[in-house]
């Protein structure tokens, strides 16, 4: 039976299964403290599954074959041939093929571990084999072998084609699926061997004797090699001669590459009659490093710009509109433009002088490194739509024999990616703006109380050195509450004038000049503006917010230059035009069709307010500060199409997010900003961009207006097939930033890409990048919770996943009969987790009473401007283990913070724990955690402090403290966009602990919501269910 | 008051400065604009008679001073008194020589020294109010001199190219059409010669014809 089921799969296809069934056995406990640690550092995505407790400390890298074990033990055992050459192994070079055989097993649980799938397979075998064989020792070393492996072949090359083949098939998934000759098998197995051994060596031992029955399943693994190999003639059978095979297979592999497809599968079938699940917890992929930028593609096309501006959602064009139709995640890109480079890297800046910016006569097109040049360099050709162009005199130079000009390496348009124009007049509607900040505060009795207004006057005070734009900077500021109040800052004067203006419903300004003033000149009335402007409202006990009327005078100062406005809003606005009322509390409303109307701006005042601020280049920040409801959803519309950004601050306190907010004004006034830019994205005939997402007013079809933008914001877009057959074989891509630096010039920051056409499911799944896929993802689906119901939005996003699935699976399921398994690429391993925790994310989860309406709103505007990598943080937090770290040399902190899963399962009471979601830090106090420990890190003793909502971390003078600052600063220096801030809760403190933590573990099951493992079975039923 | 404040090169007519509140409340101010920037490109073109020039264009003037191959320029209402927008442009050439001379002939740019912008604005507001002492003593400096300070229509000004275009079109009209005139003119000539003798050659033609029947007969 097995030999003939082994035929029929393919032999080249690398697949590796999850053992999932070994692994699930020893599932849940797995993850106590001990063991979650391990994963991380085993690097070893496999280590996780692999190991029950006990293995992880002798097997470290090992460790991780251990889980195989069950499988490949059967495997192994069988052969036995393996000690024989395990010496190889021990040797060296050699030993890849035996591992590679070996390795089959471990494939399984290889796909958990990220990186290197295939690799990390090759090791964990040699964990079995050493305890079998007597060289242990030597393998125990082994681990290291890995090294080997990983170094060599880079991640997926041959090894994975090669070794996959292997295990997929023996292990795992027969074992469990009943459709599996081994059925029974694999029962045995997994169990036997995982929960058997804590000492990995022996448990592999007894799985060999049990492996007969393994045998089956290992062999339709063995068989696939064979069939590749030559040397077929070991048979199945016969343990020996497969070593050998495998060693020369190695190479073939190599051979076969092209041939092969490589996917990951997961076991989810359980044995008939048993409660087990059969996934195996542990084993479930998970991103703990990350964000992965697509590097590989920008190694493939060096003459494209970073992936950190510009990322496909795969890195291929469909060939036809069929294949679209079958790929059934978004098809589109996301463009960071500004993104700043972590190595400081500048962008090469070209002036064209008097030849002008030389672009392509018909599309517009810059020129760029995938121009090509003809008619010995009198003409060059436009990748975008080949129109052949004239090259100015001034331009020219000469070709050498492969039609490449002499001066291309000194040209940075003709050999980078990334570059920036100087723009010549016209690309000037007026001269260069001078940045300028307009303050639009609110100074009703909630403000002041709550002490927002001297945070925001002393953190623009000291700010105002760093402005940009220096010496042209303009400021001003207005105050409002059922007034507003106008501030002359003449620069003669030595005291700020205020003006009162009561009449709300026509609004006029007081004065017609030195409302919006030069910082320079007026630098001291500023500062003693700021000075006094918390006293000046000291007693100030009206309720009332005119924000409408103020925004409407802000327009008419800053109406003529542009600029950033910043509102700072405490209260919901209560008079004259553009009144709110509140409503988000009815709870009726929801899960009915009207739900969504909550999510929306109830007034149009806002977003007309937005278009006229976009038309005149004014950007517009909201700081929004209410301890009640104060209907983001309309506030926001004026950030949302005029480039901005919310911000949102529940409960302000000043002792308490001071901090806080302080670190965000002044990142909001001192990062370089882009002034009155447009963008537009060009695409190569064939394909065209069909929506965007993101904060901008679409001008025209294809222009996005952003009035000021930053290296925070990041635009995202959905690509349609124009023509029903593509003939090109690449399609290029545009992206052009036309804007004004702080320092008044005029730039155009151009990215080109190149993507392939390809006429191949396949090849598209396999050049997917999950960040890009979840970033749209998420901002899609954030845009339909605008027009529905979240319930229908969490559907449609599950819809996508399982079709997508579903496609995949066909694609392979014939030529493998992997009943039992959920399969997806490589590529996309996490993206059902990323889909789950969207579904669970701030915006989207539950329902009323689960999140407050203004912070899903807020939610649900940050996640419209986050960047991939920031966006993957805030859906799937970093939780890390802190306790034992504190106990390290100050040196040693950075490198031995681990990513933990988000599960309840990895909490341990006596550990203290940390989550960073990019906006906060969530300390978790243990309940059997020292109380030294952690008095020395609140500074006060826990007894005396019941109420941790309130405390502050500061640094104390003592060991753990510092170490715990200085861990906190790491971690805010890898990302100075936002300022974490921190809070503490303690183990059961309820209802805290809920809300705070609890609803961010995405990975256990909350009310109404699925644990990852449920949600795994849930679409793998939906996979096969047709 | 001085409504608009612009600074350019007169070799290539870059732009290297405006002022920046200019033209707040002035209603077309993208037209004149417009017009600022077709004067320099005339301007670069050679095309300047004098370094000092005053322009009349609708209810505004423009007043111009070219120093060191750059050009300042400024708009200013009818009634502005030309002395003091001149005393402005000379202050802003002495600024603006001061700080960026050496670098005027490398900007590359446009708007190289928008920086400068600031000092624009100061400075216009100094000579907004044309009645405060300061700008009163400088009306009645005698020193100052503006009175051989051309006036000019701005269709004139900016015409002066087009101008030049339509006298050769016409003067090359004007030779095709002399020739044609030559040629008609002959033509009809003779035509009034034949009018002229035709009648006297028929009747001595008729007369000789009676003569010889005459003579048939008798």
């Amino acid at each position: 039976m097995h030999p003939p089921t082994g035929n029929e799969r393919l032999p080249g296809r690398p697949v590796s299964g999850f053992v999932p069934g070994s692994a699930a056995a020893a599932g849940p406990p797995p993850f106590a403290a001990g063991a979650p640690l391990m994963r991380p550092g085993a690097a070893a995505p496999f280590a996780p599954p692999t190991q029950q407790p006990g293995v992880p400390p002798p097997l470290a890298g090992a460790s991780p074959a251990a889980p195989f074990g069950a499988a490949p033990p059967a495997a192994m055992g069988g052969y036995r041939g393996p000690p024989p050459p395990q010496g190889p192994f021990g040797t060296g070079p050699p030993p890849q093929g035996p591992f590679a055989t070996a390795s089959p097993p471990q494939g399984p649980f290889a796909t958990a571990s990220p990186p290197q799938g295939p690799f990390a397979k090759a090791p964990p075998p040699q964990g079995p084999f050493a305890a079998a064989p007597p060289s242990q020792g030597p393998f125990a070393a082994g681990p290291p072998s890995q090294g080997p492996f990983a170094a060599g072949p880079p991640s997926q090359g041959p090894f994975a084609t090669a070794p996959p083949p292997f295990r997929h098939p023996p292990s795992l998934g027969q074992p469990q699926s009943p459709t599996g000759s081994g059925m029974p098998a694999p029962t045995y197995v997994r169990p036997p061997p995982v929960q058997s051994q804590p000492p990995p060596v022996q448990g592999y031992y007894p799985g060999v004797p049990s492996s007969n029955p393994q045998f089956p399943m290992s062999r339709p693994a063995y068989q696939p090699p064979m069939q590749t190999m030559p040397p077929p003639p070991m048979g199945p059978p016969s343990s020996y001669s497969n070593q050998p095979a495998y060693p020369t297979s190695g190479p073939p592999m190599g051979t076969l590459q092209s041939l092969v497809e490589d996917f990951q599968s997961l076991s989810v079938s359980s044995a008939p009659g048993s409660l087990d699940p059969g996934v195996d917890v542990k084993g479930l992929p998970r991103p703990l490093d990350g964000d992965e930028e697509p590097a590989k593609v920008f190694e493939a096309y060096p003459l494209n710009c970073h992936p950190r501006y510009f990322r496909l959602t795969t890195h291929t064009i469909p060939a036809s509109q069929s294949l679209v139709s079958r790929w059934h995640l978004p098809l589109g890109a996301v463009v960071h433009p500004l993104a700043e480079s972590p190595d400081g890297e500048e962008v090469p800046v070209v002036n064209f002088g008097s030849a002008g910016v030389i672009r392509c006569r018909r599309c517009r097109t810059y020129i760029n490194p995938y121009a090509t040049f003809a008619d010995a360099g009198r003409k060059w050709r436009c990748n975008l739509c080949t129109l052949l162009n004239d090259v100015p005199g001034e331009y020219f130079c000469a070709l050498d024999a492969s039609g490449r000009r002499y001066d291309t390496d000194q040209r940075p348009e003709l050999s980078k990616g990334t570059v920036e124009f100087v723009a010549p007049t016209e690309y000037m509607v007026r001269p260069p703006m001078p940045p300028s900040y307009f303050f639009l505060i609110d100074v009703s009795v909630s403000a002041v109380r709550s002490g927002l207004l001297e945070v925001v006057a002393k953190t623009i005070k000291s700010c105002l050195d760093d402005l940009l734009g220096f010496p042209r900077t303009q400021i001003g500021f207005l105050t409002f509450d059922s007034t507003l109040h106008f501030h002359n800052f003449k620069s003669s004067l030595s005291q700020p004038q205020m003006m009162v203006v009561a009449d709300l419903d026509d609004v006029f300004l007081p004065l017609p000049d030195d409302l919006l003033v030069n910082l320079v000149d007026s630098r001291h009335v500023v500062e003693s503006f700021l000075d006094s402007l918390p006293n000046m409202f000291h007693d100030n006990v009206n309720v009332e917010s005119a924000l409408g009327p103020a925004l409407k005078a802000a327009f008419m100062v800053m109406g003529q230059i542009g600029g950033k406005l910043l509102v700072f809003q405490s209260t919901l606005p209560s008079l004259g035009i553009g009144r709110l009322r509140l409503r988000g509390d009815d709870v009726r409303a929801y899960g009915t069709d009207k739900e969504h109307i909550l999510r929306v701006p109830e007034d149009p005042f806002y977003k007309q307010m937005a278009a006229e601020f976009t038309k005149n280049q004014i950007a517009v920040d909201i700081f929004s500060f209410s301890d009640k409801y104060c209907d983001i959803a309309s506030l926001g519309s004026l950030a949302k199409y005029t480039g901005g950004q919310v911000y949102h601050y529940p409960s302000f306190q000043a002792t308490t997010h001071g901090e806080k907010l302080k670190h965000e004004l002044s990142r909001d006034l001192t990062r370089e900003t882009a002034w009155e830019s447009v963008m537009r994205i060009r695409c190569g005939k064939g394909v065209r961009f069909t929506t965007y997402h993101g904060h901008f007013m679409l001008r025209s079809t294809d222009l996005l207006a952003l009035p000021a933008v930053d290296s925070d914001k990041a635009f995202a877009m959905q690509l349609s097939l124009e023509e029903t057959l593509m003939t090109t074989q690449a399609v290029y891509f545009q992206v052009a930033l036309l804007y004004t630096s702080s320092s008044g010039e005029r730039r155009i920051r151009v990215h080109t890409a190149a993507a392939p056409v390809v006429t191949d499911l396949s090849e598209m799944y396999r050049q997917a990048d999950t960040g890009a896929i979840v970033s749209l993802l998420a901002r899609i689906a954030v845009e339909n919770s605008l027009s529905d119901k979240l319930d229908s939005v969490r559907q449609q996003l599950q819809l996508k996943l399982v079709r997508s699935l579903k496609e995949y699976r066909n694609l392979y399921v014939v030529q493998h009969r992997i009943g039992g398994r959920l399969i997806y690429p490589e590529s996309l391993r996490y993206l059902p987790l990323y889909i789950l925790a969207i579904c669970k994310s701030l915006a989207l989860r539950g329902g009323y009473a689960d999140v407050s309406l203004d912070e899903r709103c807020a939610a649900g505007f940050s996640m419209m401007i986050l960047p991939a990598r920031r966006l993957l943080n805030f859906i799937y937090p970093s939780l890390y283990r802190l306790d034992e770290v504190l106990t390290m040399e100050p040196g040693r902190i950075d490198g031995s913070l681990k990513r933990l899963p988000l599960t309840l399962q990895c909490l341990d009471t006596a550990g203290l724990y940390l989550l960073d979601d990019g906006f906060t830090f969530l300390v978790w106090l243990g309940r059997m955690l020292p109380p030294e420990l952690v008095n020395d890190i609140l500074g006060v003793s826990l007894a005396n402090f019941p109420d941790l909502s309130k405390i502050q971390l500061r640094e104390c003078n003592n060991y753990h403290s510092r170490n715990f600052m200085t861990v906190l600063r790491t971690l805010r220096e890898k990302d100075f966009s936002c300022y974490q801030l921190p809070r503490v809760v303690r183990q059961g403190e309820q209802p805290r602990e809920g809300f705070l933590l609890l609803s961010n573990l995405v990975e256990d099951q909350m009310a109404g919501t699925s644990s990852y493992m449920d949600w795994i079975l849930q679409i793998h039923r939906q996979t096969q269910s047709s | 008051m001085v409504k608009l404040t612009m600074i350019a090169r007169v070799t290539d007519g870059l732009p290297l400065v405006e002022g920046l509140d200019d033209g707040r409340d002035l209603k077309d101010a993208d037209f004149y604009k417009q017009q600022a920037k077709l004067l320099f490109k005339n301007l670069s073109k050679g095309q300047h008679e004098s370094s000092r020039l005053s322009i009349e264009t609708g209810p505004y003037f423009f007043h111009y001073i070219i120093e060191g191959r750059v050009c300042y320029l400024t708009m200013c209402d009818r009634s502005y008194p030309k002395k003091l927008a001149f005393q402005y442009l000379e202050d802003l050439k002495n600024e603006f020589e001061r700080v960026n001379g050496n670098q005027i002939e490398t900007a590359a740019r446009p708007y190289a020294f928008i920086k400068f912008d600031t000092f624009i604005q100061k400075t216009r507001k100094l000579y907004l109010d044309t009645r405060t002492q300061r700008n009163l003593t400088k009306l009645n400096d005698e020193l100052y001199e503006v009175h051989q300070i051309m006036t000019r229509n701005v269709q004139e000004v900016l015409g002066v190219g087009e101008k030049l275009d339509q006298v050769s079109q016409m003067s090359s009209r004007l030779t095709s059409d002399t020739r044609m005139y030559a040629d008609k003119a002959k033509d009809l000539n003779r035509q009034a010669l034949i009018r002229k003798y035709a009648p006297v050659a028929i009747v001595i033609g008729i007369v000789l014809m009676l003569f010889w029947v005459k003579n048939k007969i008798w």
